[in-house]
């Protein structure tokens, strides 16, 4: 290390140097006068930053007791699993109303498919009778006949007819 | 499972031993005064739920200077940022926050320490903080080098350029040699 190296003197000053480096600085100091000055301005900096008069604020008890009294007070937040979910009663109420919504739904479309249908077919019940007497007088056999049944275990049968157009060659 | 908490007077002790000069530190790091102890507040409170286990006994100073001195970097970037988008911003936004320019504040009671605030807010943020590590903390250099994180080299430098920049200010050139080695590098 260059003796004569300001940084070697910072060094120096903060007690870094091994000894053979602060013999060397020390032995250099005796003969050159410029580094003693910055070594003394080094010095002086030092004094300025450590004057508890010239700089230092005087401790604010007030604000550090209040500031220990809030971390002692303080709690460390509770995970996400453990904190308590707070919701506005009408924001409760929808949810809740979201909810049988979408349970219903689903419940719903897991239902087999004929009790499914069969439930469709007797809400519209009325319209689809009236309609049945004209497939009916075609038929062979007496009396209104549905083209397509279903039984509650889910299975569907479908009779077909095949008719001559009218017309035909 | 739960961490073992701290008994309130062995955190007072610790706090009331810490609390003062983590203040003073953070004042002259950051040069505001309730940014310091707000800054100071928030590393004890991190210490205060890390519990007694979790920092090495003996530790917690070092442990709470590091947390503290990260936030104040982190302060000082964003003092940064808005001191640099203030002319593009609307006055109300670009206004200094409560205690951020604190011209009339405590830490100017007298000419030399307004010089020497000055003189310190004009250092780059990371030589602020190791020579005030160094000088207000009593950090060893090593021990600086962990806590900001850098090479020893560059603790070494950022403090001898420090004393530099201070010296040149404070209390003049003095010996008028050319620290060759000391001019700014890039």
């Amino acid at each position: 290390m260059d003796p004569h190296d300001p940084e070697s003197l910072s060094l120096y000053l903060d007690g870094e140097l091994d000894p053979a480096g602060r013999a060397r600085v020390e032995e250099h100091l005796a003969s050159c006068a410029p580094c003693r000055a910055t070594l003394e301005a080094f010095t002086k900096v030092r004094e300025l930053l450590r004057d508890e008069g010239g700089l230092a604020a005087p401790a604010d008890e007030l604000a550090q007791r209040r500031a220990l009294r809030e971390i002692l007070r303080s709690r460390a937040p509770e995970p996400l699993w453990r904190r308590p979910v707070v919701l506005p009663a009408p924001g409760f109420a929808a949810l809740v109303a979201a909810l049988l919504v979408a349970f219903g739904t689903v419940v719903f479309d897991r239902l087999p498919p004929g009790r499914k249908l069969l439930q469709e077919r007797r809400a519209e019940e009325t319209p689809a009778r009236e309609e049945a007497p004209a497939l009916a007088s075609s038929g062979s056999s007496a009396g209104p006949w549905d083209p397509a049944s279903f039984d509650g275990g889910g299975r569907m049968e479908v009779f077909v007819a095949t008719h001559p157009l009218a017309g035909g060659s | 499972m739960n961490r073992p908490s701290w008994s309130d007077e062995a955190f007072t002790l610790l706090f009331n031993g810490l609390y003062p000069g983590l203040c003073r530190y953070l004042e002259r790091l950051l040069g505001r005064d309730g940014a310091a102890q707000e800054t100071a507040q928030e590393a004890l409170l991190r210490l205060h739920r890390l519990g007694p286990g979790e920092v090495a006994a003996g530790e917690e100073r070092f442990w709470t200077y590091r947390v503290a001195t990260r936030l104040a970097l982190k302060e000082l970037r964003r003092a940064e940022v808005r001191r640099r988008l203030a002319p593009f911003l609307p006055p109300f936004l670009s206004e200094p926050r409560e205690g951020e320019a604190d011209p009339g504040g405590r830490l100017e009671r007298s000419e030399l320490a307004r010089s020497l605030r000055q003189a310190l807010g004009r250092l780059p943020a990371r030589q602020r903080a190791a020579l005030l590590l160094r000088e207000d903390a009593g950090l060893s250099y090593s021990a600086i080098a962990a806590l900001l994180e850098a090479p020893l080299s560059r603790v070494k430098t950022d403090l001898f350029r420090a004393r530099r920049a201070l010296r040149s200010e404070l209390v003049g050139s003095g010996s008028g040699r050319d620290d060759r080695s000391t001019r700014a590098r890039p």
